[in-house]
């Protein structure tokens, strides 16, 4: 591994010439850009955790290709073990951030890749998996971080891609060359765009035909020319920008940093191409894609909660609550409701079965079914952090309010609650709490991996609803 | 010696492991699996499931000793790995 530590990652970033842009100003340097440090710091926990022998049980891997020790981020399941693992690594990394460290998405990519490129040269006699392997190498020799680029902005969601108004609403090929294909189109919400060192991008929905275009799969530095991104706002984002009390969480991101990022007119190599045209797996792809994302969920979201129960414990006894039969009742409820998304989590990973390339693959019901009890538990979390925390949490006075000259003894005298507990510390807890249930954390839990909508689509698809009723038509001895 | 992945520890594995590793001293020198020259493995888990044993040989000759809580007396444990 090329990029080992904290450091490494930085300078690997500061060494790619980028197109970045934070509130209509084009960014100089990501690495040192207040917005971004905050996701630089998660992203680097990835690297750092690996180097822990506390924790590189979880974060390191063998390579199935190389047999050389890898970041498990760049790792392809190679058993029930693995996926398990992932789960487990998700949830050890937010108990650091407490936030989104963004680097599962392009994992995710890499083993949707892995699988259903097996299976396009199975069909097709395509050479698109010996060329993935050869990427994959070397993304486990540089331990690059990738962005898994699957949200297309998808413009009149009721027409096909080829049938919008703008045919650039989903990104596709707009030139065929000799020696490689011309990108065009935009992915949006990409997590961990701006502080990536690739991006691969896949097709968004399944395609039909006469959108063979679309159905394009390419891995495209981050620096590649006509690649533009543009950072997205985020509630409360300026707080980070004062590194202060305000913040809640200023050394970490609140969700990944998420951009649009633009594709005009990119050059892509055909060593670099993994789909071009096979519009029958564009489908597959995404269902394999989407199955792995939601597994993750239990694990990140149930360690990001860890954080919401602690801090809403300790803004409880910091007010002098915690006792009270009430708050606690509260409080197991919350860790009823973690601990169920990462039972969910483990249990799509335990039931996880081979696939033909040899990777291993989660369940997809249980995985669709975990993501979809993100949609709602995370939210029942944050009411209930909002119960336990008190309205104090919307009304509390600045950071700067607490050290002013004059005022600061009010905020002091006013915000304070049991003794032996600082205003100050009080206000960190309470803060860190907004931070995390608020806002733009909570469409995330809503939205990343997929709207509900598209997880009870699954259902319908995976749920055996017919073999259901010939159970019950069995027990209830039902005549036709 | 050898740590779990720590992904919802009990307790903290880094600190019980310096507590074992001070009431050692001098008397045992410290090393990782991956040397694979030790007479005996600490294992330090953060729960019940212990992760790592399942990846450990144990029917090899040397000693094992399993930690899953921060209630065993480091004394006890360096004493364990010395016999």
């Amino acid at each position: 591994m090329k990029i080992k530590t904290k450091k490494d990652y930085v300078e690997s970033l500061k060494d790619q010439e980028v197109v970045i842009y934070y509130n209509g100003q084009r960014v100089e340097d990501r690495t040192t850009h207040p917005a971004f440090v905050p996701h630089i710091n998660s992203a680097a926990k990835t690297y750092e955790l690996a180097l822990q022998p506390e924790h590189e049980d979880l974060l390191t891997a063998t390579s199935n290709i190389t047999g050389k020790k890898i970041n498990r981020f760049t790792h392809i399941h190679q058993s029930v073990d693995d996926l398990i693992k992932k789960v487990q690594m998700l949830r050890v990394i937010a108990h650091e951030t407490a936030s989104c460290f963004q680097r599962c998405v392009g994992f995710d990519a890499l083993n949707a890749l892995y699988i259903t490129t097996f299976e396009i040269d199975e069909k097709h006699g395509t050479q698109y998996f010996s060329r993935f392997l050869k990427y994959l190498e070397r993304i486990q020799e540089e331990n690059f971080m990738l962005v898994g680029g699957m949200t297309d902005p998808k413009g009149d969601r009721s027409k096909r891609p080829s049938q919008q108004a703008d045919p650039d609403l989903f990104t596709r090929v707009v030139e065929n060359r000799d020696d490689g294909v011309v990108i065009r189109g935009a992915k949006a919400h990409q997590t961990g765009a701006v502080n990536s060192h690739e991006i691969m991008i896949m097709p968004t929905q399944n395609m039909a035909e006469g959108d063979e275009a679309y159905a394009i799969v390419a891995a495209i530095p981050l620096s590649a020319k006509g690649v533009t991104m543009i950072f997205g706002r985020q509630t409360n984002e300026e707080r980070k920008l004062e590194c202060g009390i305000d913040a809640g969480n200023c050394e970490f991101g609140m969700v990944g940093g998420e951009a649009l990022v633009v594709f005009d007119d990119v050059f892509v190599p055909w060593d670099r191409v993994f789909m071009c045209g096979e519009a029958d797996f564009t489908g597959t792809l995404v269902e394999r894609f989407a199955t792995l994302h939601r597994q993750n969920y239990g694990g990140c979201k149930g360690g990001v909660s860890d954080i919401v129960i602690g801090a809403s414990a300790l803004a409880a006894q910091y007010q002098g609550s915690l006792n009270a039969s009430h708050i606690k009742d509260k409080l197991v409820e919350m860790m009823h409701l973690a601990e169920t998304v990462y039972a969910g989590s483990v249990a799509c990973s335990a039931m996880g079965s081979k696939t033909k390339s040899g990777a291993y693959y989660p369940d997809p019901l249980l995985a669709n079914c975990t993501k979809h009890n993100i949609t709602r538990f995370i939210y029942e979390i944050s009411r209930l952090a909002h119960d336990i925390g008190g309205g104090i949490m919307a009304t509390l006075p600045f950071d700067k309010d607490l050290r002013h000259p004059e005022i600061g003894k009010y905020v002091e005298k006013y915000m304070k609650g049991v003794e032996g507990v600082s205003t100050e510390t009080r206000m960190k807890v309470l803060r860190l709490l907004e931070n995390m249930t608020g806002g733009t954390a909570l469409i995330e839990s809503m939205h990343g991996a997929g709207s509900p909508q598209s997880q009870r689509i699954m259902y319908q698809r995976l749920g055996k609803l017919g073999e259901k009723m010939k159970m019950a038509e069995k027990i209830a001895k039902a005549d036709k | 010696m050898k740590y779990c992945g720590g992904c919802d520890p009990g307790f903290d594995r880094v600190e019980y492991f310096n507590r074992v590793r001070s009431a050692a001293g001098e008397s045992i020198e410290w090393v990782t699996l991956e040397d694979s020259d030790f007479g005996a493995i600490l294992v330090i888990s953060g729960c019940e499931t212990a992760c790592p044993e399942a990846s450990i040989d144990s029917s090899a000759s040397y000693c094992i000793v399993s930690v899953k809580d921060d209630r065993s007396d480091p004394q006890e444990v360096v004493e364990t790995l010395l016999k």
